[in-house]
């Protein structure tokens, strides 16, 4: 390795003479070589990379790097799990943060949604950006940000929406309304059982109205072993008279048990009044033995 | 009293004690050892790289601390934008410096607990990543791409929105 060394001022002239590489002091090669490598610092860090097949192949490449500022190819992979982690919270641009799972499985297993602690940090660290997690619980962190973040109707394409809504879709009005369904529409038994799902109102004149997505209302009504949501209403309506009926078959045997416990109670003191009865007759006999 | 310290290539700088308090690792150690004549072994920062790191301890050193404290931390991060970096920080990370290099600066303010040098190098770096595609970051950091087909276009759907899903 020949390493032409000028005046210390003069750094450009510190170029090794086999990778091209400019601009890093004589005694920064010279450490490398003391460290035992024969070679100059940039060109051990390719040899050592899985890509470079041979040295002189990945010699070749860097000589095309001659002018460059971030040239170089070093695995960030090497740094420690917890720096590359740091690293990746401070990328605060949502299409590349999106884009960083697809690099590598090390990067994937970063930005994933199961990995809390990254995602706090991130929140930490890009706290203007915080509110795009708020889906997170529901639908996780990487669409949550996928969902505020970036723009379109997911549906129909069109350009600049950015309206999100709770069923974790960002669509436009007219997908929204194609999509969804007025509770006013659905049979009145499910006005309770559905509220707890995600749902958007709109108030109106005439009161408030919650729009469902119609996927989610089937996929629940097949959660709950229906065929349709139609099905779900005629369950849960069947379900409301059997518990109607079921209470009122309590209601009576509560009041079969009230009735034989009035019963059973004016037997007791029938029995009770005999006893003093008896008690009061002897205690007239004895006073008129004893007479 | 100024502190000495040696790098792994046997090389030696001389710098005060506010410069070396900068490095929570050092101010511990002085802490603990006390003012002592001998030379403090850094084995795992090259000599041009803990040059360029006490570059930056000189720079910064009448700044205040960072805060250790959870809830400073959190009031900190909330001041600055992941890209705000000042400009003498900018252009020290620029200054010729190549990935490995940079890297390297990273891995000794991490060694040598520097949170404001940490920050500021994983800044730089996140900021070199921002707005490339995965193709063009493994490119830059000679990563490789140990997905199949089918595993990235999985892990693609995650962020789309599933048809009436």
């Amino acid at each position: 390795m020949d390493v032409t060394a000028l005046s210390d001022k003069d750094h450009s002239a510190h170029t090794c003479q086999r990778c091209k590489h400019a601009g890093r002091p004589l005694s920064q090669w010279q450490s490398h070589r003391t460290a035992g490598s024969k070679l100059c610092f940039f060109f051990k860090g390719r040899k050592s990379s899985k890509r470079a097949k041979t040295a002189d192949s990945s010699n070749d490449d860097k000589e095309d790097d001659v002018s460059g500022k971030t040239t170089t190819h070093v695995p960030i992979a090497t740094l420690p799990l917890e720096v590359l982690e740091r690293i990746l919270t401070q990328v605060s641009d949502a299409e590349t943060l999106l884009s960083l799972p697809t690099v590598c499985k090390l990067f994937a297993q970063i930005v994933n949604n199961d990995n809390q602690v990254f995602w706090q940090n991130w929140r930490e660290a890009n706290p203007s950006l915080a509110d795009w997690l708020k889906y997170a619980a529901a639908h996780g962190a990487k669409r949550s940000v996928a969902l505020a973040a970036l723009k379109g109707c997911e549906i129909c394409d069109a350009a600049r929406v950015k309206l999100v809504y709770p069923f974790g879709v960002r669509c436009c009005t007219t997908c929204l309304y194609s999509r969804t369904i007025c509770h006013r529409r659905l049979p009145v038994p499910l006005n309770k059982e559905l509220f707890a799902l995600p749902h958007t109102s709109v108030w109106r004149g005439n009161g408030e109205k919650r729009f469902y997505w119609i996927a989610q209302l089937h996929k629940y009504a097949q959660d709950r072993g229906c065929r349709n949501i139609e099905h779900l209403a005629q369950r849960i309506l069947e379900e409301q008279e059997q518990t109607k009926k079921e209470r009122a078959r309590e209601a009576a045997a509560r009041k079969a048990e009230r009735e034989q416990a009035k019963i059973r109670g004016a037997a007791r003191r029938a029995n009770a009044a005999a006893k003093k009865a008896e008690k009061e007759r002897r205690k007239a006999e004895r006073a008129q033995d004893s007479g | 009293m100024p502190v000495i310290l040696q790098a792994s290539d046997g090389q030696q700088f001389t710098i005060s004690k506010p410069v070396a308090e900068r490095s929570m690792l050092l101010k511990n150690m002085l802490d603990d050892v006390g003012e002592n004549e001998q030379a403090i072994p850094l084995p795992n920062v090259s000599g041009p790289i803990l040059a360029a790191v006490i570059e930056y301890c000189e720079h910064h050193k009448d700044e205040a601390m960072p805060a250790a404290d959870e809830d400073d931390k959190v009031f900190e991060a909330s001041k600055k934008k992941p890209d705000d970096i000042d400009q003498w920080d900018a252009d020290f990370m620029k200054q010729g410096k190549g990935n490995e290099e940079l890297f390297e600066i990273i891995l000794a303010a991490n060694y040598l607990d520097i949170k404001p040098l940490l920050d500021l190098g994983c800044k730089t770096v996140a900021n070199m990543i921002k707005g490339k595609t995965p193709e063009q970051i493994r490119e830059m950091f000679n990563i490789e791409n140990d997905f199949t087909p089918d595993e990235e276009e999985q892990i693609r759907r995650e962020n789309e929105w599933a048809a009436d899903a």
